[in-house]
């Protein structure tokens, strides 16, 4: 059903959740469980779909444990000249990702995770999250606002 | 070294991976429930065909079950081993087990003491969530007082359905013992509770 491949995937995919490695593992294990519960047969690409109910497990284990905030964005805010590609502006190297890792949000995480892992556009990184993209474009606004705080200044100049 | 953001948040996230305990796991309960469905479907098949077929085929699911039994404390002692060998920090620190399962609010059930324990020398010294195979589960860290040897033991809800059947202590059962990676663990049931208990050997 998973290749050894595909569970590393969706393990980094828990990772991108909850920045920590065990409760990545309990985080998949448990998906797995309710994936087997489900009637899948019918279900084209299984990857995403449990990859849908990692991220509904992981958020409704949040709230019961309260440890999931809604973040309040300005929607009417209008961000110009504002997405994914604003990331690829800023250089930084692994050890400073790690550093920086587990200080970020979930989303933050979960962001970086598909821009940069699985490759998704903003329009793509939208319509997974179930968010509006003028509600994505305010945490990538303050996800690079974010990572330039951490990061050194020379870090953030653009490789030109 | 310094490079773009995209490829240090890909090399940093792609560094990470199941160890090959973890990834032996999930396989492992995957192929279960593979077979699981397989052999029902053949049982249906079978009940149609005739009520003699019935019989072989609810034989074949009794063999099922028994064989379910074994590898789920198998799956059980391979991740409470696991747990064992990480020894993460502990949440709460304390020799009260009122206090510390003043902690564990958070849990389904309360924490009990297993009269397995009664003649042993063990000193709680405090514990930390976890979870076993999905479910919410208490990590107590115990001290024996004698030898300073480091156990563990770890209390969820007995959820049949999930963990099938298993040794009850209260019936005069014996806890079932694996040892996995140098690590001895019992598993049982009392009070309605999953126990496991991990130790070095």
């Amino acid at each position: 059903m998973f290749d050894a491949k595909q569970l590393n995937n969706l393990y980094r995919y828990c990772f991108s959740l909850t920045g920590e490695e065990h409760e990545s593992y309990d985080l998949l294990q448990s998906s797995i469980e309710k994936f087997l519960k489900v009637d899948a047969d019918g279900v084209d690409n299984k990857p995403a779909y449990i990859k849908r109910i990692i991220r509904n497990h992981y958020i409704d284990e949040c709230r019961k444990n309260s440890k999931f905030e809604e973040e309040q964005y300005d929607e009417t805010v209008t961000y110009v000249d504002m997405n994914t590609n604003s990331l690829e502006k800023i250089v930084a190297s692994q050890y400073q990702v790690e550093a920086v890792w587990k200080q970020l949000t979930v989303s933050e995480r979960e962001i970086m995770y598909f821009w940069a892992v699985e490759g998704y556009t903003t329009d793509e990184l939208a319509e997974f999250l179930e968010i509006p993209r003028g509600t994505l474009l305010s945490k990538i606004h303050r996800l690079r606002k974010r990572l330039e705080q951490h990061f050194d200044q020379s870090s953030r100049e653009v490789a030109s | 070294m310094k490079q773009e953001l995209k490829k240090a948040v890909k090399g940093y996230v792609e560094s990470q991976q199941l160890s090959s305990e973890q990834l032996q796991g999930l396989t492992h309960m995957l192929n279960a429930k593979h077979e699981h469905g397989k052999r029902k479907s053949l049982v249906k098949v079978r009940a149609i065909a005739a009520v003699l077929m019935l019989s072989l085929a609810l034989g074949m699911f009794w063999s099922f079950g028994v064989n379910r039994q074994v590898d789920v404390s198998q799956l059980i002692a391979e991740e409470v081993s696991y747990n064992h060998l990480k020894m993460k920090p502990m949440e709460v620190s304390s020799s009260s087990l009122s206090d510390v399962r003043a902690y564990f609010s958070k849990l389904d059930f309360s924490l009990s003491q297993s009269q397995f324990f009664a003649n042993n020398n063990l000193q709680l010294i405090g514990g930390r969530y976890c979870s076993i195979q999905g479910e919410t589960a208490a990590q107590l860290r115990m001290q024996d007082k004698a030898t300073g040897d480091i156990q563990i033991v770890y209390q969820a809800p007995y959820n049949k359905e999930l963990f099938r059947e298993l040794p009850k202590l209260q019936e005069g059962q014996d806890p079932v013992r694996h040892y996995v990676n140098g690590i001895g663990v019992d598993v049982w049931v009392e009070k309605g509770i999953l126990f496991a208990r991990s130790f070095d050997q």
